[in-house]
């Protein structure tokens, strides 16, 4: 992929303190990057590949410094822009939810905990499904890994107002969306399919 | 403006979106850090050699870098074993990967049986990236597998092995493997079976100390909840006595 449009944001200053390496964000961030791209919808098949690109980029780019937001937030501005490069790459032929990641996601420690986080998976994959990039990007931050507003908008580069129009239209169409799978008719659906991989 | 509440918290959204939202929240993709660590720094040290490297000579770098992919994969293959007996989350797809599109064709090419969802882990602090041998010395021959990764991944089964009946030993091996290791990844483990060590020791102070310090750095531990209930019985019994 072409990933001159990633790097060319947020040139960092070589000299600074307090600079993280690639390998350092690898071990502290590599899953919440997984999970991340995971839950906008990247197909799991990719998402390895994925999270290898994004620590190459920041490889590239020379580390975090602080000041471009929150190392989570940071990096995941540069996985949307990698997902974004990847999507346009391949086209936008998957936009249904994942079920490789259905039976792949999950740390759940019991097999019926796990079950119901898979289902939950999906049936938010398919509530964000007809949203952009940024808005499901917005709304993961937001809603599931608890990042303020203004982390999102100091790693996006955008106006908090911006982050805010965002959430505030990811949210109207995720829970109309949601309400409109049906809620267990929805998960009643799946189940047979995820019990035949497990 | 303000933010507005979040759907977890607002109770006037749906309580199955909420419950949704909460299982998604609480879980993590089965990402194998282990594998991805050594992928990136294959793909590191490829993109260090390459750019080092005189004109011409680029395809040779190629060349090494994939041959260092190929002994890593050989050793996270090792590693996975010995993860695999020793309880720990093993990383269970081991990724050749000198470069992310070889790591995406291999898997494509060599199908899997689907490995259960592990728990989230998080890797041990950061170490240097050892520097790049010059292509032209690694092309000769392959190099061999990671010995030092081939010992630490033996050693933290033998800590392991040892924990249940012979704590004092298994804790002076683990010690010695922070030593001996200071650059591994395995630090995490070992250090996780060192703080188990202690508590059996009944050396609580430090075990309390190093207990709480884990549960600090790696909050996603498989250990964490087996550490913590170990700490917070031990701090029942404290207040009981006094």
């Amino acid at each position: 992929m072409k990933d001159g449009d990633v790097v060319s944001h947020e040139r960092q200053d070589a000299g600074a303190e307090g600079r993280l390496d690639a390998q350092a964000l690898f071990r502290a961030h590599a899953v919440f990057v997984a999970s991340f791209l995971q839950r906008i919808g990247t197909p799991a098949a990719e998402v390895d590949d994925l999270v290898q690109e994004v620590f190459l980029v920041v490889h590239r780019k020379g580390g975090y410094v602080p000041g471009a937001g929150r190392p989570r937030t940071w990096l995941a501005a540069i996985a949307l822009r990698v997902a974004r490069s990847g999507r346009r790459t391949r086209g936008r032929r998957r936009e249904q939810p994942d079920e490789d990641a259905l039976l792949a996601a999950s740390s759940s420690a019991t097999p019926d905990a796990e079950l119901e986080a898979r289902l939950a998976l999906s049936r938010m994959q398919q509530a964000l499904a007809g949203l952009d990039l940024e808005h499901r990007a917005a709304f993961v931050l937001y809603e599931l890994d608890g990042e303020s507003c203004e982390a999102i908008a100091s790693a996006f580069g955008v106006p908090i107002g911006t982050v805010y129009s965002r959430l505030h239209h990811a949210r109207r169409r995720f829970s109309s969306a949601y309400a409109a799978l049906g809620g267990e008719d929805g998960a009643s659906r799946l189940r047979p399919r995820l019990l035949e991989g497990t | 403006m303000r933010p507005p509440p979040r759907l977890i918290d607002d109770p006037s959204a749906a309580s199955e979106l909420r419950a949704d939202l909460e299982r998604v929240a609480a879980s993590a993709a089965p990402y194998d850090a282990g594998a991805g660590l050594l992928a990136l720094q294959s793909a590191i040290a490829a993109t260090t050699s390459a750019s080092a490297a005189p004109r011409g000579s680029a395809r040779l770098g190629s060349s090494a870098a994939k041959i260092g992919a190929a002994s890593a994969a050989v050793v996270v293959l090792a590693a996975a074993a010995v993860f695999a007996w020793t309880g720990f989350s093993p990383p269970a797809e081991p990724k050749p990967a000198a470069t992310a599109a070889s790591s995406a064709s291999a898997r494509r090419s060599a199908p899997t049986p689907r490995p259960p969802p592990r728990p989230a882990q998080q890797l041990p602090a950061a170490e240097p990236l050892a520097p790049s041998a010059a292509p032209n010395a690694v092309i000769n021959r392959a190099p061999p597998p990671d010995a030092a990764l081939q010992r630490e991944v033996a050693q933290l089964g033998r800590i392991k092995q040892l924990l249940p009946g012979d704590p004092q030993q298994a804790y002076r091996l683990a010690q010695a493997g922070h030593r001996e290791f200071r650059a591994g990844i395995l630090r995490h483990e070992r250090e996780g079976l060192a703080i188990l060590a202690l508590w059996q020791l009944e050396r609580r102070a430090e075990a309390g100390r190093r207990t709480r310090a884990f549960l600090a750095r790696y909050p996603e531990s498989p250990l964490r909840e087996r550490l913590a209930q170990r700490l917070a019985r031990t701090g029942e019994r404290s207040a009981q006595e006094r």
